[in-house]
C-alpha cells in the first residue's frame, strides 16, 4: 500500500482552504466580511497583518497621519522609504495589506474619526476596531457605535502592557469607563482642536512591537468572533469574548487577565441611539444646503427643520490683537490648518475667535453650499430636527462611496 | 463596619502587600490611597507629564471595582485586589 492510499490530504487552493479545516469557520462570512480599522500605527498594522492573513473580504483602514521614522520600530507594513516620502499611514498600509493577500479587497481613507467618517460607514461595517493613541478619538468611536447599537473593539498598548476590550452599547460603555479627571482632558482637548490657538503635540509614549503583537491579536480574534456572530450565548459554537470585559496583559510581571467591566451609569452623553433610519438615496455629501433643507420640508412636512451640526460651520475669524475679521466658509475641523497656512497668529499668546452655525436651518445665508463644504462627512447620518420629533436620515446618495479594491 | 484584610498587587511592578479595608470602601477610594502612600512610589504621570489614571480590579471576582464598594461585588477577607495603569498610548495637549 502506498502513503497516499491512506493519508488524508486537504487540496489548498486558496489561502483560506486552511481555514476550512476548523470545524467553526464559515468561509462565506469572513471572506464577505466589512472590517474598518481605526488607526494604522503599531497596534493597526498588527491588526491588519491579521486579518489579511485571515482572508478578512473587505477592509477599511482609516487614519489621517504619516509615516514617521519613529514608526519603523514597530509597524511591519512600513518600510524606511515610507518614512523618507512622508507617506500616508492608511495608504501604505493599504498598499502592503495587498502585497501580503491579494485576495482580500481594501479602501484606505485620510480622515479624522472625530468628523470625517459618516456614521453610515460604520453602520456597513461587521467589525469596527479601534487601534488609537487618545481619549477623544476612542470617544468619538463609541458614541457613533452606541448610535447604531454596533460593538467595537478597542486596543491599547503602552510599554510592554496593553489591554483590549469589546463594548457594546447598552452593557458596556468607554464614555462611562472615564473618570473625571479624563473627561476633562478630552474637553481640553476639544477647546484646543476648536479654538486654534494652540497646538496639540501627539504624544511619545513608548510602545513596543511586542505588546502591538499580543494586543493586535486579541483584537483580530474578537473580530472573527463578532463576523461570526459567536458568543457565550451562541448554539452553533460556544465562544467566550471579551464583550463588556478587559484583557490586561502586563509583560514586565507576566500578568495576564480578564476582567468584567463595571455596570454602565444611567447619566452618560454617550447613551443614544439612532433608531428607524431613513435612508435617502436622493441625498449625498454633494447635496447643497438649500437642497436638504427643502427635502426636509418636503418629506416631513415641516416649514421649519432644523438641521443640528456635529461640527460648528465657521464664518468669520477675529484676531484678538488687531481685531481683525476675516470672512471664511470653513467646517470648524479646518480652521487650524486656515490659520496656519495663511500665518493669522502674529505671535503664540494670540487668539483667534470663530464665529460660526450650529445649526442648518431655513435662515442660513450659506444654502448654496454642499454638505460637504459645510463639514457633513461622506454617508453621514443626520438629525433632522422636527416639530416634537427626530428624522435619523443617512445619505444614501453616497453609497458607492465605499469602494473596496 | 469591621475592617478586613486584602492583599494588594500593583501588576506592574509585582510588589504585594496586606492591606487592612473596610468593605464599604469604594474602588475609588482605594485607588486614591494607594497613590497618596508615598512608600509605594507609584508614578503618577507618563513621559510627557499626563497624569496616569488607574484601575482597581479584584483577582478573584473578575471584575473591576471604581464605584462599587468591596461588599457590594461580595469580596471577601484575603481576596487579592489588583492595582493596573490604564492605558491610553499617550496624547498631549499644551
Amino acid at each position: 500500500m502506498k502513503k497516499e492510499d491512506f493519508l488524508f490530504e486537504p487540496s489548498i487552493n486558496t489561502r483560506d482552504d486552511v481555514y476550512e479545516l476548523i470545524s467553526w469557520w464559515k468561509k462565506d462570512k469572513v471572506r464577505n466580511a466589512k472590517v474598518m480599522v481605526i488607526g494604522a500605527g503599531a497596534l493597526g498594522n498588527e491588526v491588519l497583518k491579521n486579518l489579511a492573513l485571515l482572508n478578512i473580504g473587505n477592509i477599511l483602514i482609516v487614519d489621517y497621519d504619516t509615516i514617521e521614522f519613529s514608526n519603523l520600530s514597530r509597524s511591519l507594513l512600513f518600510r524606511e522609504n515610507d518614512a523618507n516620502n512622508n507617506a500616508l499611514k492608511c495608504s501604505i498600509a493599504a498598499e502592503r495589506v495587498k502585497d501580503l493577500n491579494p485576495e482580500v479587497k481594501v479602501m484606505s481613507l485620510n480622515a479624522d474619526i472625530n468628523n470625517g467618517i459618516g456614521l453610515g460607514v460604520f453602520r456597513r461595517m461587521d467589525a469596527i476596531i479601534g487601534c488609537l493613541d487618545n481619549r477623544l478619538a476612542r470617544l468619538s468611536i463609541n458614541r457613533a457605535c452606541y448610535k447604531l447599537r454596533k460593538p467595537w473593539i478597542d486596543g491599547a498598548i503602552e510599554n510592554l502592557a496593553g489591554q483590549s476590550t469589546v463594548y457594546v452599547p447598552g452593557k458596556s460603555c468607554y464614555e462611562c469607563d472615564l473618570t473625571e479627571r479624563e473627561k476633562k482632558m478630552i474637553r481640553r482637548a476639544q477647546a484646543c482642536m476648536n479654538v486654534a490657538n494652540r497646538s496639540i503635540v501627539r504624544g511619545r509614549i513608548p510602545t513596543t512591537p511586542i505588546s502591538a503583537s499580543i494586543i493586535g491579536a486579541i483584537q483580530a480574534q474578537e473580530a472573527l468572533k463578532i463576523i461570526h456572530n459567536y458568543d457565550e450565548k451562541s448554539k452553533e459554537a460556544y465562544f467566550e469574548t471579551l464583550k463588556s470585559k478587559i484583557f490586561r496583559y502586563e509583560g514586565k510581571t507576566i500578568d495576564i487577565g480578564v476582567y468584567e467591566l463595571e455596570d454602565i451609569k444611567e447619566d452618560c452623553d454617550s447613551h443614544y441611539y439612532y433608531d428607524e433610519i431613513i435612508e435617502a438615496n436622493e441625498l449625498s455629501h454633494n447635496t447643497t444646503v438649500g437642497e436638504l433643507i427643502e427635502w426636509a420640508q418636503k418629506t416631513f412636512n415641516e416649514s421649519e427643520p432644523e438641521i443640528p451640526l456635529q461640527q460648528q460651520f465657521i464664518y468669520e475669524l477675529i484676531q484678538d490683537k488687531s481685531e481683525n475679521r476675516i470672512s471664511v466658509r470653513l467646517p470648524e475641523s479646518k480652521v487650524r490648518e486656515y490659520i496656519e497656512t495663511n500665518n493669522l497668529r502674529t505671535d503664540f499668546n494670540e487668539e483667534v475667535y470663530l464665529k460660526g452655525y450650529h445649526y442648518l436651518t431655513i435662515d442660513f445665508p450659506f444654502k448654496e453650499l454642499t454638505l460637504k463644504e459645510v463639514g457633513i462627512a461622506p454617508l453621514e447620518i443626520i438629525l433632522i430636527e422636527i416639530e416634537g420629533a427626530k428624522k435619523y436620515v443617512e445619505l444614501t446618495g453616497d453609497s458607492n462611496y465605499l469602494n473596496f479594491k | 463596619m469591621a475592617k478586613k484584610k486584602y492583599r494588594v498587587r500593583i501588576v506592574h511592578t509585582g510588589k504585594e502587600f496586606t492591606m487592612s479595608l473596610d468593605p464599604s470602601t469604594q474602588g475609588l477610594q482605594i485607588v486614591k490611597a494607594l497613590l497618596n502612600n508615598t512608600k509605594l512610589n507609584l508614578v503618577k504621570t507618563d513621559t510627557e507629564g499626563n497624569p496616569i489614571e488607574y484601575k482597581l480590579s479584584s483577582k478573584q471576582k473578575g471584575k473591576d471595582i471604581s464605584t462599587n464598594t468591596l461588599s457590594e461585588l461580595g469580596i471577601t477577607d484575603g481576596d487579592v485586589l489588583l492595582l493596573h495603569q490604564k492605558i491610553i498610548a499617550g496624547y498631549l495637549v499644551v
